[in-house]
């Protein structure tokens, strides 16, 4: 764990919350379905709901990769497209919604950044590729449920800063290695070999709330 | 692929940075590979945190609705495999011919659900009376035409009465020094301006007050301050599809 870091994760404040750090005890109970699981289980006029929830993180994904609003809002609408189109493929035990949905935003993103500097095209036809070899992890899910993106700044910013810049290159400016690496004026292996080095020691941070759950 | 090739690209693989035939590859790979598979759980959790910490940014005045609307009209016009990307699907009857094999010639052509695109256009323009104007002008329906071009692109909405429309561009720079754009159309007529503006740096919207209803195409072009305009005479940045 990076120095500082006391493992203790401020409290959630949401009402559907379901773990309470302060206390460091779980309470497991029935979640409300949301808005997208309705949504995917047939009932179409929850899809606002999603869109409503959604709208606001979707853009900040969007245009954290495009840094243009106008192709963002673009990316972020073929996306929900996509998400109204999909929503029978996710797979509650394979993943959080919001990373489902945000996932498909990313991509969105990222297919109209090549698109618009004219390099190959990616398929974003299907899910990503990596979604079918997702394990199960009832605990990690929880983990993700109790998460504010505060803690996932704070643990990001408490890498290395060559690890740091590395993911947010590749994660969030939707770069690729190669990309990356000639930017920084660096051998590709190098840039690979940081950007797992980042995300690992990000998914390490993390450790403590899974413990907690699991104790 | 082998093992160490593998395990070189599951991180870019977990995060979806691959092209489609490394992706496929690796994930032949990590289907028989055990370690592989447990390491690559890593970084797909990594990124699941990734997501939920994107850094919060506030969207402009009536980007949510913009949203929403741009979404209900993408909802109500669903793209099918092979064919053009958004087909125009309600509503036909009552749009012009000539506009109709236009906007079945585009590659992303729809007709724009009124309610929604009225809202959008409420977005756009400050003045309210022409936010109005507009919205009543829009509010039967629309066409939405593309354009393309090699760094910017952009999208005409055309008027319920296919006479007038507005133009929004992104991409553009302002035009180089003693230049300015210049909006056509192309028909039996010929080509005829629609509009010049001198363009910014993000998002603009232009209004197009006059648009010919037998015209087969839109362009835009950069021209010499001072041309005529009778006839276009730059470098075309922007089209509809041809």
């Amino acid at each position: 764990m990076p120095a500082g870091r006391t493992g203790s994760f401020v409290g959630c404040t949401t009402a559907e919350s379901r773990i309470d750090h302060r206390a460091g005890k779980i309470f497991l109970s029935a979640p409300a379905v949301s808005a997208f699981l309705r949504f995917r289980e047939g009932e179409k006029s929850a899809f606002d709901a999603v869109v409503a929830e959604y709208t606001g993180p979707a853009y900040a994904t969007a245009v954290q990769v495009l840094r243009d609003s106008a192709l963002a809002e673009e990316a972020v609408q073929d996306a929900f497209l996509r998400v109204w189109q999909r929503a029978h493929l996710f797979d509650p035990t394979k993943g959080a919604e919001r990373s489902w949905i945000l996932s498909i935003v990313r991509n969105q993103a990222i297919d109209a950044l090549r698109k618009r500097a004219r390099a190959r095209e990616r398929s974003i036809e299907d899910t990503p590729a990596v979604y079918a070899l997702r394990d199960p992890d009832d605990t990690w899910q929880a983990v993700l449920a109790g998460l504010a993106g505060g803690e996932v700044r704070q643990a990001l910013g408490e890498l290395p800063q060559e690890q740091q810049d590395v993911v947010v290159r590749t994660y969030y400016q939707g770069k690729r290695p190669v990309d990356v690496a000639r930017e920084l004026g660096l051998p590709e292996g190098t840039v690979r070999s940081r950007l797992r080095l980042g995300l690992q020691k990000l998914r390490e941070s993390l450790t403590p709330v899974r413990e907690a759950l699991e104790s | 692929m082998n093992h160490e090739q593998a395990a070189e690209l599951l991180a870019d693989f977990a995060i979806d940075l691959l092209e489609p035939d490394e992706a496929a590859a690796v994930r032949a790979h990590v289907e028989q590979c055990a370690a592989c598979r447990a390491e690559l759980q890593i970084y797909v959790q990594a990124g699941d945190a990734l997501a939920i910490g994107v850094e919060p940014v506030a969207l402009a005045a009536g980007g949510a609705e913009r949203i929403a609307a741009g979404i209900r009209s993408r909802i109500s016009a669903p793209r099918e495999p092979g064919r053009p990307a958004l087909r125009v699907v309600e509503r036909t009857q009552g749009v012009p011919r000539h506009w109709r094999t236009l906007a079945l010639a585009s590659a992303a052509a729809v007709l724009v659900l009124a309610a929604g695109l009225a809202v959008s256009v409420n977005g756009w323009i400050g003045a309210e009376d022409r936010a109005d104007r507009y919205a009543r002008e829009l509010s039967a329906r629309a066409l939405q035409l593309p354009l393309e071009g090699e760094n910017a692109r952009g999208v005409i909405y055309v008027s319920s009465d296919f006479k007038s429309g507005v133009a929004r561009f992104s991409g553009l720079p302002p035009a180089p020094a003693n230049h300015h754009y210049q909006v056509w159309s192309e028909g039996p007529f010929g080509e005829r301006s629609a509009t010049d503006f001198v363009g910014k740096e993000g998002d603009l919207f232009v209004e197009l007050p006059e648009l010919p209803t037998d015209m087969t195409r839109m362009f835009v072009t950069i021209e010499p301050d001072g041309a005529t305009g009778d006839r276009p005479t730059g470098p075309e940045v922007l089209s509809t599809p041809k």
